[in-house]
């Protein structure tokens, strides 16, 4: 049985990651989880300037899912280089590094900072994030802004560029062609769903920020969707995330034409669930008699 | 902090919707009062988030825990059913502990206060627990609004304790800043530590800074990771950072450095 998979010039060990801003830059997690055996880490978002991130309360509990506002809380450069880098270099799985931005130079000098890193193997471009007021979505709602960005970034570097899109547009595949016309190595969705809560004592909106990106379980059909939508639209490979409790949800994806699969708010509520996916996904092709991902692509037209 | 599946030694009701309830632990590592765990409270979807709680105590030689707790919602309804023999998911002991403050401020010769409330009562009775074993005769004040939320049968004889009610149904009738504005002897050289509601906090910090004295308090907020990695549990502070976690850098913090709103 072959679980590995490749993006661009790389090649992920197995196709079960760890969805970016649910894990961190992998230390905290790494003290309850043997990192070694992760196809890859998807980390925090990172931008030049550190972030605070968003007003505070910025999470919430939904039916089956969490609204969040975390505002892309993060080091910056500086303080990434100097206090996270150590770390990422004694990691044994692939790492690759959630990239994020209000403007175009933004993600260009994250890129071309860390293009040097060792430790760095892939980058996958956020233009999908509904918690800041610039960039974000508004990158990655609009196809011609999406294949310029994408564009100009395959300049500054050989390594994959994993470009991730949000399920908030009318026709997801239109973006996800625009990416790969842009040189894109692979797709990654979803990232969150908007969506808000309000508290109607206080007739406020729960998170100050109002509306926010909604994760969890809730989301999983609209993920699978999206995973289905973007494989039959591009070549290159996708990797499908949103909602993902168990290797069940997981087949799911790949039966949709995803290559690889991301676990993110799942690990809130179990920090052990990539493991128990990967092995569930190993059952299932032995079941199956499946021989490598790919193979699960064969199913549903 | 470790991961690790827990039995249920026995849930008690101790007032009106508290409950006390004790489970063996498994890690290596002794919880420090102040610090907490998070409990996946079912196997289902829904409520999805582990929920997380302080511990009101430990024993070391028969490696036993428990937290006090309030039936809230679902999360909480779901525990007040569990039995002796059930199986709990927990994670912990998680965040930092009065005791990394109690260790670093040379302050012993000062009256240590304690002052709980609500939810906040768990592990404050684990640091006068505390503090009463390493040789220090804590005063604990703990505020209820009525007498049937005292949970009487966990205090200990042996700690001074006095019970505020808002109502006067027991105790010193009002709430646990108007008994310590009531009391002459704390007004000076004393240390307060608080867990409880947020205006209790307040009181506190506020009660602290006019009487020039130093206080501790453990803070709540949502959580989702518990262990530091989401940011999205953050409090506000004074210092050069904006925010600070709750779950790792806290969730006790010098009352000074919270930015109170
Ligand atoms: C560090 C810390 C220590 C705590 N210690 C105790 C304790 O010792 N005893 C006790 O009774 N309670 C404690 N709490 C509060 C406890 O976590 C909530 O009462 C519980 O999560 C409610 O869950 P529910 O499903 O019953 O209610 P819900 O109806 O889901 O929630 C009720 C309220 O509980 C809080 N809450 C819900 N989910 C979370 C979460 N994932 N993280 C943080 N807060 C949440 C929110 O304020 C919410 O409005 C503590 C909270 C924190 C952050
Ligand atoms: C607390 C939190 C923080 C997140 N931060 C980021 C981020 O920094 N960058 C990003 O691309 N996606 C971020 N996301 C989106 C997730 O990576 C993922 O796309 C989304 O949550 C759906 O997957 P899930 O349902 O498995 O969580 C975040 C999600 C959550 C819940
Ligand atoms: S709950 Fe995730 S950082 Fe505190």
């Amino acid at each position: 049985m072959d679980l590995k998979i490749n993006i661009g010039n790389i090649q992920l060990p197995n196709p079960v990651g760890t969805a970016s801003g649910t894990f961190g830059f992998g230390e905290e997690y790494g003290e309850l989880l043997d990192l070694s055996q992760l196809g890859a880490i998807y980390t925090k978002a990172l931008t030049p300037m550190p972030r605070d991130g968003n007003a505070v309360p910025r999470l919430v509990e939904t039916p089956s899912g969490i609204l969040n506002s975390i505002g892309l809380a993060n080091p910056g450069i500086e303080k990434f280089l100097s206090d996270k880098v150590p770390f990422l270099e004694t990691v044994k799985c692939p790492v690759i590094l959630n990239v994020s931005g209000s403007t175009e130079a933004d993600y260009k000098e994250v890129i071309e900072r860390t293009d040097n890193l060792e430790c760095i193997d892939a980058y996958e471009i956020n233009i999908s994030c509904p918690n800041v007021k610039h960039g974000g979505l508004a990158f990655g709602t609009d196809p011609i802004q999406v294949e310029n960005l994408t564009g100009k970034l395959r300049k500054l570097t050989v390594k994959p560029l994993i470009v991730k899109l949000t399920p908030n547009v009318t026709d997801i595949s239109v973006i996800a062609k625009a990416a790969e016309a842009g040189g894109a190595d692979s797709i990654s969705c979803i990232n969150t769903v908007r969506g808000m809560v309000i508290d109607t004592k206080r007739k406020q909106s729960v998170i100050p920020a109002g509306i926010s990106g909604l994760s969890g379980p809730a989301i999983r059909p609209v993920g699978v969707a999206a995973a289905y939508t973007v494989s039959r639209a591009v070549k290159i490979p996708v990797v499908g995330l949103g909602g993902i409790m168990s290797a069940d949800d997981a087949i799911q994806y790949l039966l949709a034409g995803a290559s690889a699969i991301q676990v993110g708010t799942g690990l809130f509520v179990d920090p052990l669930l990539p493991i128990k996916v990967l092995n569930g996904i190993q059952q299932y092709m032995k079941e199956n008699q499946l021989e490598k991902i790919s193979d699960f692509h064969t199913f549903i037209n | 902090m470790k991961q690790f599946i827990s039995t249920v030694i026995e849930l008690k009701s101790i007032a009106e919707d508290y409950f006390l309830l004790s489970f063996t632990w498994i890690p290596d590592s002794t919880p420090a009062a102040g610090q907490f765990l998070t409990i996946r409270t079912t196997e289902l979807s829904s409520p999805l988030l582990r929920r997380p709680f302080a511990l009101s105590s430990f024993d070391n030689k028969s490696k036993t825990a428990s937290i006090i707790f309030q039936k809230r919602g679902e999360g909480t309804k779901i525990m007040s059913q569990l039995i002796k023999g059930d199986k709990l998911d927990i994670m912990g002991p998680l965040g930092n502990s009065f005791s990394d403050f109690k260790a670093k401020s040379d302050n012993t010769k000062k009256k240590q206060v304690i002052v709980a409330g609500g939810i906040g009562t768990g592990p404050m009775l684990y640091l006068a627990e505390e503090m009463r074993e390493g040789g220090i005769e804590p005063l604990l004040i703990v505020g209820c609004r009525t007498k049937s939320l005292i949970p009487f049968s966990s205090f200990n004889k042996n700690i001074e304790t006095v019970i505020c009610t808002d109502d006067g149904s027991f105790g010193f009738k009002g709430n646990v800043i108007d008994y310590m504005n009531s009391n002459d002897k704390l007004t000076s050289d004393v240390t307060i530590y608080c867990c409880g509601p947020e205006p209790m906090l307040k009181g506190c910090h506020a009660y602290a800074e006019t009487t020039n004295n130093t206080c501790y308090v453990s803070l709540e907020q949502m959580m989702a990771c518990g262990i530091g990695a989401c940011m999205g549990c953050t409090c506000e502070t004074e210092g050069e950072k904006k925010y600070a976690r709750v779950c790792k850098d806290g969730p006790v913090f010098k009352s000074s450095e919270v930015k109170w709103t």
